[in-house]
């Protein structure tokens, strides 16, 4: 939101003068916030502009190396040089990431990066793993090559570039590019298989920007290369000139049928995994639920002291992620409806989980230590789980992102990994009783998970610093915490995932994924490691080297066991031990994620789906590294500058019978970063060539974004005849004038926290104001200050706000410091609330005062669809003016396609219903004495029922049909009124 | 024509045509260049100024070289209404259009006739005076062909998107020879004294007898990624280019690898020799001329784009086409 809305404010008081200033820039929306001050530096290498900070030089380093090799191997597949340098503008951290200005939209955790194709630019965070890094690399890549070369073949055929390839193949082909198909590729396109959710191709734009797509895409991208030809996927790109149609470009390249192509796509896909369909389990059937409902991940077991188990995880069942917990029987079965421990995504202290990324721990006296963004960086929280009370909460300086903290058996310690700003990842111990961090692990490799075994002397975790870890192999390994040693406890191309340790300490369950004879990966399960090596082998009698018979003790190392519990579908995750025979783990199976116990641990451990040895590990004490760009000299390493480049050209001519021919141009350029950016409005309302500079129009801002307060300033020159219903000098039949301002302006947003922002303004101008008919030529120098309090943690659904609570406190002072003609002070507040009353219904509620007070006040209006209902816009006017609205949201089809196919051809994406009651009063002085037509000094009202239609997903359109109600609610209209607008709901 | 032409070059003039181009070279036609565009044009330039004589749109892109037959222009179409338009140069008007699948490859001429395969892998001899159709061969499968078609004295060589090389009787149509070179072919062969040079997008070169289509000799690069360019081919040598930057000559006799060289970008136009040098034209938009001695560099020169299009040696210049849409006519320097 931040600059559209910091631009709107920019420009709203530039434009309404000083009078109005704050007045009317009424809006919400959350906050994008600039925790850090970057020192953005650049390495030039021989194709790329890296931008990166110099806390992140080395990994900077292997992603110049990444983005080289990546170079090369692309200008082979597309057969194509790029002619300019690419700006890849790296973070290290996801948390960094968020920060970035180079879109202006929040990014939620899962994005990888994105490449921006107005000044090509790349924008990428790392993870702390550098696998992921250098995929993300390639992966973008990709759509810069792919963009190059589509612009190229559309300049070549002289066609306006204003066609592009769809979603699903420029997704799937920087996918399938991007490296062989992974562990997250092959679970995703197994479930839809199996629960039969692939979108056939024709149907495919229905899925589009979701996971389902990319993965989809990708199979597609790879079913066209294996059946087609690799060259097939280059020779689409190459063709898109043939027909604004992708589908008629697919036919004619691949010489098929439209719908030959994908049935024998779907044909491939059935021949890929319905084979694996044997033998296996369905957790669904195989694992009882726990919590089944919405999106359920990361669980935690907790038995109280009264006896009663209850089951902790991370869920997302209407909207916002929080911390649930439900009670369970002896069999963990749920025996209540699940509880929301901790509300998430509407408070400063819980900003956001990392659903996917993070564990829980509960120590023995029962603390719950949790995970959370709050501010700049992720923090750790404690919740003492007997007495609700929430413990204290820890964070570290320059640790930037922490994942799965786990407590130590004495309950005094918490291991967790963290990446800080190198954006490298590594194991950290606090002791909560010494304040003290301690720092266990410190290189490139990507260690996750960590669990303290019961003894407290070792800590297992997941990472790739296997010997096979160049291969994207992940092991466990264990932490001594006495001598520091890592040793191996699973070995082998594989991905063995979220260790946990037994109560005895003697096995570790895990989750684990491996290649099958194919090269794909199969399901994950769910997998029992013996924690310690089996005993020395007894001695057995045997022949010696003299050939008689001894007790000798064979020549076998100890070995250590893994058993494999499950034959998953799909996959299962983060598995618990519970006590009775039972494992905890998320599953998941139909695109949802729920959380299921497993029983018969025992009897699964004794005759396991699969008994293997643990391989023996090499001896190897630092396995691999990744490629990393040499030493950069002072040449390749350049502060960064700023250059500016243009970000909109916008023109537009218009002809009007009331004020003739007017004209204009906005013109917006911003640096690399996008965070310096500067505003060019030009405007002309001249009529004729002399009233050129009388009817000239000029706007220039300028915008910081770079810091944590937004600074915008700028000058104003504005001329012309205006129309305002809402001056309360203007002619009333006819309220248009003449008025000159010239000024500048100051503001600054800065935001207390993703939620909430304090918003400063200022402006002086002088202002002269021409109107004939009633003889007035006023003269003014105008200082405006206001200030706004801003909240809003609402949750948007498809046609607005769902939950939560937005509100807007303003007030502002205008007054004429030279002539004393304008003098008069503005107070607004705006509320608005919603309550969800259950997943699909909504109550809505709105709350607003507003108060022009003094000299040259100005009038407020409402009436239209925005606010009050069923009255003309403009036509309920006043200096002071209360109105409140309520509105019931309710579902009328969801998913109207799933019921009503031919709809999702119209692009209808849901229809709900409104029932909405409105009510407001205005008030004047003398002002309707001149213009009696106006609805003030009487409450009036409107009550009836509405019809929201949302297009495509995004335009909502708007019916409303109902009853005025006027005096005080004595009266009810007898005419309904009807009205039809567009535009999402307050 | 004297293969003598010797760097440093210099720029002579340079031409907008108003579109891109395909892959074929300009066509020499007497003291006049022959420009096709993607934009269904086709331009006629005079050679020593870069004058344009005059400039015809023939559909709504045209990807292959036309060629001139007894003073008609024969356009193959890719987009438009109809895929083969035959112009009368001395009469300046249309005197025969044919319609049928989109033609994507430049035309051969023989004697008063050409030689056009179409998107459905048909190959046809067609009269350039009326038209009219003199042979026909369905290439099996109906396979895409993305290369032109070579004519040599009795046959016309075609080779096919699967690598499959076939030799047609110029009289007949009859098949004389068939080979699969392996690996797909999307870039146009080249021939030269009894050899056929046959480029791979899977980092293969094939050189076949052009007589008997027997392979007499093949290089492949480990990196099955890298596409071969458009090789040039003479008595001694064949240079090639690839999507690597390397520009490769090897013993055209023995296949034995010579020299490499690091053209740094992608080198997908097929190289023009003379007796001391190569020029390559790269999608970096420089025009490189190695030495042919030891495959050294003698002279780079940044033009206005990409070079993705054959070039073609003139007497005393080089008619290069570069993105965005220019013709570029190089001259040996003035004064070296």
């Amino acid at each position: 939101m931040r600059l559209a809305r910091f631009l709107a404010v920019s420009v709203c008081i530039g434009c309404m003068a000083a009078p109005t200033a704050a007045q009317y820039s009424f809006y919400f929306g959350r906050n994008k916030i600039q925790y850090k001050d970057f020192d953005w530096t650049v390495l030039k290498t021989e194709h790329f502009d890296i931008y990166f900070y110099p806390e992140m030089q080395t990994l900077a380093e292997h992603g110049a190396a990444f983005a080289e090799e990546a170079y090369a191997e692309l200008q082979n597949r597309f057969n194509f040089s790029l002619t300019n340098r690419v700006p890849l503008v790296f973070y290290s951290s996801q948390l960094h990431f968020k920060q970035t200005n180079i879109t202006d939209g929040f990014i939620p955790d899962g994005v990888g990066g994105f490449f921006e194709f107005l000044k090509g630019r790349v924008v990428i965070p790392a993870n702390g793993n550098l696998h992921r890094f250098r995929r993300v690399i390639r992966h973008e890549m990709v759509h810069v090559f792919t963009f190059n070369k589509l612009v190229r073949v559309y300049r070549d055929f002289r066609i306006p570039p204003d066609r592009f390839l769809p979603l699903w193949f420029t997704e799937g082909i920087a996918e399938y590019w991007s490296g062989p198909q992974d562990h997250q590729h092959e679970m995703i396109m197994r479930d839809a298989v199996y629960a039969n959710y692939v979108v056939p191709l024709e149907n495919i734009y229905r899925v589009t920007g979701s996971y389902v797509m990319y993965k989809e895409g990708e199979a597609l991208c790879r079913f066209i290369s294996e059946h087609y030809g690799e060259e097939s996927l280059l020779q689409l790109i190459d063709n898109a000139w043939i027909d604004r149609d992708f589908r008629k470009v697919m036919e004619f390249t691949l010489r098929e049928d439209y719908q030959e192509i994908n049935d024998r796509w779907l044909e491939w896909l059935r021949d890929t995994y319905y084979p694996r369909l044997e033998d296996v389990d369905v957790a669904t059937l195989d694992a009882d639920g726990v919590a089944v409902r919405g999106f359920s991940s990361k669980p935690v077991l907790y038995r109280r002291r009264d006896g009663r188990h209850q089951v902790f995880y991370t869920g997302n069942l209407d909207g916002y992620t929080n911390l649930y917990y439900v009670d369970v029987d002896s069999l963990y079965r749920p025996r209540s409806e699940a509880q929301i421990l901790v509300h998430g995504e509407r408070s400063d202290q819980f900003e956001s989980f990392h659903v996917l990324d993070s564990r829980m721990s509960v120590s023995q006296d029962g603390h719950l230590a949790f995970v959370t963004k709050s501010g700049e960086t992720d923090v750790i929280h404690t919740f003492d789980l007997e007495s609700r009370v929430a413990g204290p909460v820890y964070f570290f300086e320059d640790k930037v992102a922490i994942y799965s903290p786990t407590w130590s058996p004495d309950g005094d310690r918490i291991a967790f990994v963290s990446i800080d700003n190198s954006g490298f990842i590594d194991l950290y111990v606090y002791d909560t009783t010494s304040d003290e961090l301690t720092r266990l692990t410190n290189d490139t490799y990507d260690d996750r998970d960590p669990a303290w075994s019961p003894s407290g002397q070792q800590l297992v975790f997941s990472s790739d610093r296997t010997a096979l870890g160049h291969a994207n192999a992940y092991n466990l390994f264990t932490y001594d915490l006495e001598s520091g040693g890592i040793d191996y406890l699973t070995y082998g191309d594989q991905h063995d995932f979220s260790p946990r340790w037994s109560s005895d300490g003697r096995q570790v369950v895990y989750v684990s994924t491996r290649r099958e004879a194919d090269g794909r990966f199969g399901g994950q399960d769910i997998y029992v490691v013996d924690a310690d090596p089996g005993p020395e082998a007894a001695p057995v009698l045997a022949l010696d080297s003299l050939g008689a018979l001894s007790m000798q003790v064979p020549s076998v190392p100890p070995q250590r066991w893994s058993r494999r519990l499950t034959s998953l579908t799909t996959a299962a995750f983060d598995p618990v031990w519970a006590e009775d025979d039972h494992i905890l783990f998320a599953s998941f199976e139909n695109y949802r994620f729920s959380i299921r116990s497993l029983g018969g641990v025992d009897s699964l451990l004794s005759s396991p789906r699969q008994l293997e040895q643990v391989a023996p590990p090499p001896a190897v004490a630092r396995p691999w590294e990744f490629d990393r760009l040499n030493e950069p000299t002072s040449i390749d390493k350049l502060a960064y500058q700023r250059r500016y480049g243009l970000d909109i050209a916008q023109g537009q001519i218009s002809n009007n019978a009331v004020w003739g021919t007017s004209g204009g141009a906005v013109l917006a350029f911003s640096d690399l970063l996008g965070n310096d950016r500067f505003f060019i409005t030009l405007y002309s309302t001249s009529q004729y060539t002399g009233d050129f500079l009388r009817g000239l129009n000029v706007n220039l801002s300028r915008v910081h974004l770079s810091g944590r307060a937004n600074i915008g300033y700028g000058i104003y020159r504005y001329g012309g005849l205006r129309y305002d219903l809402t001056d309360p000098d203007a002619p009333l039949e006819f309220p248009r004038f003449w008025e000159e301002v010239y000024g500048g302006f100051g503001a600054v947003s800065f935001p207390i926290s993703m939620f909430r922002r304090i918003e400063l303004s200022t402006s002086l101008s002088w202002d002269d104001k021409q109107i004939p008919i009633r003889r007035i030529d006023r003269e003014a120098f105008l200082l405006s200050n206001a200030v706004s309090l801003v909240h809003d943690n609402a949750l948007f659904g498809m046609n607005g706000p769902v939950d939560g609570w937005r509100g807007k406190l303003s007030a502002a002072y205008t007054t004429d410091i030279v002539y004393s003609n304008v003098n008069y002070v503005t107070l607004e507040a705006d509320l608005r609330h919603y309550l969800r009353v259950s997943r699909h219904v909504t109550f809505a509620s709105r709350l607003l005062g507003r108060v022009n007070h003094g000299r040259e006040a100005r009038l407020w209006f409402m009436g239209g669809s925005w606010d009050l209902r069923g009255y003309p816009l403009f036509d309920v006017r006043g200096k002071k003016a209360w109105f409140t609205s309520h509105e019931l949201r309710f579902p009328l089809i969801n998913a109207p396609s799933a019921f009503v196919p031919p709809l999702a051809i119209l692009g209808v994406a849901s229809l709900r219903g409104a029932l909405f009651l409105d009510a407001a009063h205005t008030w004047n002085e003398d002002y309707r004495a001149r213009i009696p037509q106006i609805y003030t000094g009487e409450t009036i009202g409107s009550t009836g029922f509405g019809l929201r239609l949302n297009l495509f997903g995004g335009f909502v359109l708007r019916y409303d049909l109902g009853y005025r109600l006027r005096e005080g609610f004595k009266e009810r209209e007898k005419r309904l009124f009807r009205q039809f607008f567009f535009g999402f709901d307050f | 024509m004297d293969p003598v032409l010797d760097a440093p070059l210099e720029v002579a003039w340079s031409y907008n045509a108003r579109a891109g181009f395909g892959p074929d070279a300009p066509q020499s036609f007497g003291e006049y260049i022959l420009i096709s565009t993607r934009q269904g044009e086709v331009h006629v330039i005079e050679a020593a100024t870069g004058r344009r004589v005059g400039a015809k749109r023939f559909g709504d892109a045209v990807n292959g070289a036309p060629v001139v037959v007894d003073r008609v222009l024969v356009v193959p179409v890719a987009a438009g209404r109809s895929s083969l338009v035959a112009y009368n140069l001395s009469r300046a008007q249309v005197i025969w259009r044919r319609r049928g699948p989109p033609i994507h490859t430049g035309l051969a001429a023989v004697e008063e006739d050409v030689i056009l395969v179409n998107i459905d892998g048909v190959v046809e001899r067609v009269r350039a005076a009326d038209g009219e159709l003199v042979w026909s061969h369905a290439l099996t499968d109906a396979p895409r062909v993305y290369a032109r078609p070579i004519v040599l004295p009795d046959r016309v060589i075609i080779v096919d998107e699967h690598g499959r090389a076939v030799a047609l009787d110029l009289e007949s149509g009859a098949v004389i020879w068939e080979h699969l070179v392996g690996g797909q072919v999307y870039t146009a062969p080249a021939a030269g004294d009894g050899r056929l040079a046959v480029p791979t997008t899977r980092g293969q070169l094939s050189v076949l007898d052009l007589n008997t289509g027997d392979r007499l000799w093949q290089f492949a690069l480990p990196d099955s990624t890298v596409r071969m360019a458009t090789p040039a081919v003479n008595e001694k040598v064949v240079v090639a280019g690839a999507s690597d930057g390397f520009l490769r000559k090897w013993d055209a006799i023995s296949g034995a690898l010579e020299w490499v060289f690091d053209g740094g970008e992608a080198l997908t136009a097929a190289p023009v020799l003379t007796d001391s040098f190569a020029y390559a034209g790269s999608m970096g938009r420089r025009l490189l001329a190695v030495r042919m001695a030891d495959g050294t560099l003698a002279q780079e020169i940044e033009l206005r784009g990409r070079i993705k299009s054959s070039m073609t040696l003139q007497p005393d210049g080089l008619i290069v086409l570069t993105e965005p849409r220019y013709v570029v006519r190089l001259k040996e320097a003035d004064g070296v």
